[in-house]
């Protein structure tokens, strides 16, 4: 089953005029890590949130795994979203009123299941995370508070992780931390959809799609930095 | 669920604090209340050295206190329930973030309703249980209200009851459930999209026709306050249709009403304190219905107490137009010691209808050569003793009493009764109008010996009592001391003067009692709502602070906001107050009465001041608290980290 289908996805904000995203065309397979670059406006951001369902895209098809999210129940899309899906964005990635053990386990909450405290600190130890387990959200840093929602994933076993700048926001280490633990993701057979600006981060992806002015006009796969830096240094020329 | 509802509440916790007290408060009120009126229900009478118009009062007294508690259960749950779904969809508001992130990571919106009714129930249990247990304590002053506010008669026995209590508190969660699904309608409209953008401000200032059409149904029907009654329509109907007119205008004319309001203020403003004039202008502006609500509570509190005003006033002049009637009355004479003749209190225990009383009284008058003036009756009816208006005309005519000789009596208009004095002077009166009074006996005549049965409706009155006409106070009351040394004789003018003040009293005592309960409600409700709006612009509070506003101009712009909410809801309630004198109005001519209904403006005016000053104390402190709390930056940056990298 295909973590991720896209078929000639359409969306233009509610307030614009212009298409913001036009005929884009994405599959991903599983364990598959496709990145996403482009210059910034260019429609990065939004085609994360219309694949991930946040926003609602009009399309030939849009499926994750296998379920066709444009025509799927509310109860469907609920369970999918507990059950399959990862989210990591550059903040808001935790309910901030639940504790780091309560945010892990909201899933299995919600399912009415239980998850031993071990597996959750054996996860937060994966992220590199000891004794954190009480605290709340604020009280962690932004690059906490992402590899506690990486460790969330890690323990929910999701088909696709969408993931919007994750490394944006961190120093170096950190974002080496946060880009092992994507690979480690992929190793575990789940896909990855990435927004990145940075070079570095996109040559860790095995796939990346280019995007200008909402459109997906190529793809590179295995790059390496320079090829890339290279490339997106000539969109930007073109623009 | 319940564990993570548990864990949200404790998170919450200063918002649900808030919540948390209202509904202790309203348990509380309910819990005595309904205890209250469980010993109402059954009056306990101690017959032992009691007047027959003290059982009477008794036997009263029970009653109005059994409307009452009952008035204030209901008042009770209704605003708590008002009051709930306010703060609620505040809170929900507030949370709205945090709950499309519930739903991002797979969170049914059945479940989020559950997880906020389960709070909801949560909190409400445990506060109600505070609350109906601390009840008891308040059973002792309220039931000396209760007293007090009924002409200082006579206790009740009263005492706590613990069926009432549970009760109450099921009552109470009940009511915060209802307010908690009133107000879950507000994530109803919840998108995903809301847990990683902040939502798009929507502007609701566009006229729509919708809106146009709204405004016209809602006119439509509030014109319906300002119709007789009579045949088109019931009271009870005609007054919902005016209620919801109401309703709709406020709510469709407030994104027109609230912007230009806004506007107006802080273009005037603006010289004096352009930063914050202009921060408190698009906070109210973009989001009328929030300000709105904001000033619910405000609309709330001036809306009850200026219409118990007006009920009080209007009353008053009701009571002094039916009063004057009756000032031409000689003496009235009142003694505490007639005491019940050992049989006769037997009786009355044995069937408590039939009570009776002795009195002797006499008058030099009656000894004296015939009096040149005509005499005329006037029979009470003691029976039919409602209200503080001490006498309402049942039969008759009061114009038709004669001359200023007005003796109490029974009977009906047209009958007629020959008085003789010892002295064998004679004299034909007439029965000219019956009214119903709780004091009845005023004149020249004084009644002395009356039973009635109240079961049967039979009123005897024998009379034996001389006039008293044409002598002055002082021989009068000389010689109604020799038979009664404790009686206290007063003219009849004094009297009734006495008693219409007696009696306002003693309603404005309820008035005030009413009014004392909802203004604690209300400006608790008033300041929670605000604080909470507040707190939960800290955020941007935090952005003005680093874009370099100073603590002052945050003060400043949350003080022009309270006078922008403040105008909004003075001018709502004004116009909920007009269309409620309009109603009362129609009412009123409907009895045949020909009182206008008082506008309570000073009354408003000084609650209107009330609202603002405890407004601008919250938006003072509040302000200077969280400009104090931005400085420190570990406190809650994490949680807002503004976006770095790449600008969206
Ligand atoms: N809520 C919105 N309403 C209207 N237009 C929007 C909205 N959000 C974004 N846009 C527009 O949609 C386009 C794409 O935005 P998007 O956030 O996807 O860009 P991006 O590629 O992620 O950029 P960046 O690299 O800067 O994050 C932009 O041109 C932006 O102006
Ligand atoms: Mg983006």
């Amino acid at each position: 089953m295909q973590p991720l289908d896209i078929k000639n996805l359409s969306f233009t904000y509610p307030n614009n005029d212009k298409d913001t995203l036009t005929d884009i065309n994405l599959s991903i397979a599983p364990g598959e890590w496709v990145a996403i670059m482009g210059p910034s406006g260019s429609g990065k951001s939004t085609i994360l949130l219309c694949a991930s369902g946040l926003l609602p895209a009009t399309a030939d098809t849009l499926a994750i795994n296998g379920l066709d999210i444009l025509h799927a129940t509310k109860k469907q899309l609920a369970l999918l979203r507990r059950r399959k899906l990862g989210y990591i964005f550059q903040e808001l990635n935790l309910v901030p009123a639940l504790t780091v053990a309560q945010n892990i386990a909201i899933s299995f909450t919600l399912d009415k299941t239980k998850v031993t405290p071990s597996n959750i600190s054996q996860a937060l130890h994966q992220v590199g995370l000891e004794n954190v387990e009480n605290k709340l959200p604020h009280e962690l840093s932004g690059g906490q508070q992402q590899r506690v929602a990486i460790a969330r994933t890690l323990i929910s076993d999701p088909a696709i992780v969408f993931a919007d700048e994750p490394t944006g926001a961190l120093d170096t280490d950190n974002g080496e931390q946060v880009l092992q633990l994507f690979e480690k993701l992929t190793a575990q057979q789940k896909s990855i959809l990435m927004v990145t600006h940075d070079p570095n981060v996109a040559a860790r992806a095995n796939r990346i799609v280019w995007v200008v002015d909402g459109q997906i006009i190529s793809t590179l796969e295995g790059g390496n930095p320079t090829q890339i830096a290279q490339q997106l240094a000539n969109i930007g020329e073109a623009k | 669920m319940l564990y993570l509802s548990w864990s949200m509440i404790f998170r919450h916790k200063t918002q649900y604090f808030g919540l948390a007290m209202t509904i202790t408060l309203g348990a509380l009120l309910l819990g005595s209340s309904l205890s209250l009126h469980n010993s109402t229900q059954h009056p306990v009478f101690t017959t032992e050295d009691r007047r027959v118009s003290e059982i009477e009062t008794l036997r009263q007294l029970a009653e109005s206190s059994a409307w009452f508690t009952n008035l204030m259960a209901w008042l009770t749950i209704l605003i708590t329930t008002w009051i709930v779904a306010q703060t609620m969809s505040f809170i929900l508001a507030q949370r709205r973030k945090e709950l499309a992130q519930l739903l991002l990571v797979g969170a049914s919106k059945a479940q989020l309703y559950l997880l906020v009714i389960c709070e909801s129930v949560i909190i409400s249990f445990l506060a109600a249980c505070v609350g109906a247990l601390a009840s008891p304590v308040l059973i002792k002053p309220y039931s000396k209200l209760l007293v007090l506010s009924n002409n200082g008669s006579p206790e009740l026995s009263y005492h706590p009851d613990f069926t009432a209590l549970v009760i109450s508190v099921g009552l109470i969660v009940l009511s915060t459930v209802i307010g908690a699904l009133l107000a879950i309608r507000k994530i109803a409209s919840l998108s995903l999209i809301e847990a990683v953008r902040s939502p798009s401000v929507v502007d609701s200032r566009k006229f729509s026709g919708k809106r146009i059409f709204m405004v016209i149904i809602g006119f439509l029907a509030l014109g319906v306050a300002f119709l007789p009654t009579g045949n088109l329509m019931g009271y009870q109907l005609s007054t919902l249709l005016t209620g919801t007119g109401a309703t709709i205008v406020i709510v469709s004319l407030s994104p027109l009403l609230v912007p230009s309001i806004s506007h107006g203020i802080g273009r005037l403003l603006s010289p004096i304190a352009p930063g914050p004039a202009q921060v408190a202008q698009e906070y109210t502006r973009l989001s009328p219905l929030r300000t709105a609500s904001l000033a619910t509570p405000l609309i709330l509190l001036l809306c009850l107490v200026s219409v118990f005003a007006m009920l009080a006033q209007t009353g008053r002049s009701e009571t002094y137009a039916q009063s004057t009637q009756l000032k031409n009355t000689d003496y009235f004479v009142s003694a505490d010691d007639i005491k019940f003749h050992p049989q006769e209190q037997q009786d009355l225990e044995k069937n408590q209808n039939i009570a009776q009383s002795t009195s002797l009284v006499t008058a030099p008058d009656w000894l004296t050569p015939e009096s040149n003036r005509a005499i005329s009756i006037v029979a009470i009816n003691p029976q039919n003793i409602k209200d503080f208006i001490p006498v309402s005309v049942r039969e008759g005519d009061l114009s038709a009493v004669e001359g200023d000789r007005v003796a109490s009596f029974s009977g009906r208009v047209g009958d007629q009764h020959i008085v003789q004095s010892p002295g064998g002077h004679q004299e034909v009166i007439q029965v000219v109008a019956v009214v119903d009074s709780n004091f009845f006996i005023h004149g020249d005549y004084i009644v002395d010996k009356s039973t009635f049965d109240l079961s049967n409706n039979i009123v005897d009155t024998q009379l034996l009592a001389q006039g008293s006409d044409g002598v002055d106070l002082q021989s009068f009351t000389a010689t109604v001391h020799q038979v009664l040394p404790d009686a206290t004789v007063s003219s009849g003018a004094e009297w009734v003067t006495q008693k219409v003040n007696q009696g306002m009293k003693s309603l404005m005592f309820a008035i005030i009692l009413l009014a004392g309960g909802a203004t604690v409600l209300a400006l608790f409700n008033l300041i929670q709502t605000y604080l909470t709006a507040l707190i939960g612009r800290r955020k941007d509070i935090d952005i003005l602070h680093r874009v370099g506003m100073t603590r002052s101009q945050i003060m400043e712009a949350n003080a022009i906001e309270v006078l922008m909410v403040l105008l909004v809801g003075s001018l709502l309630s004004a116009g909920a107050i007009y269309i409620t004198s309009a109603r009362m109005q129609v009412s009123l001519a409907d009895m045949g009465s020909v009182v206008r209904p008082v506008l309570p403006v000073t009354i408003f005016a000084i609650m209107a001041g009330i609202c603002l000053l405890t407004m601008l104390v919250v938006a003072l402190v509040e302000g200077y608290w969280l400009s104090i709390r931005t400085t420190y930056r570990g406190l809650f940056l994490n949680s807002h980290r503004p976006q770095k990298g790449t600008a969206r």
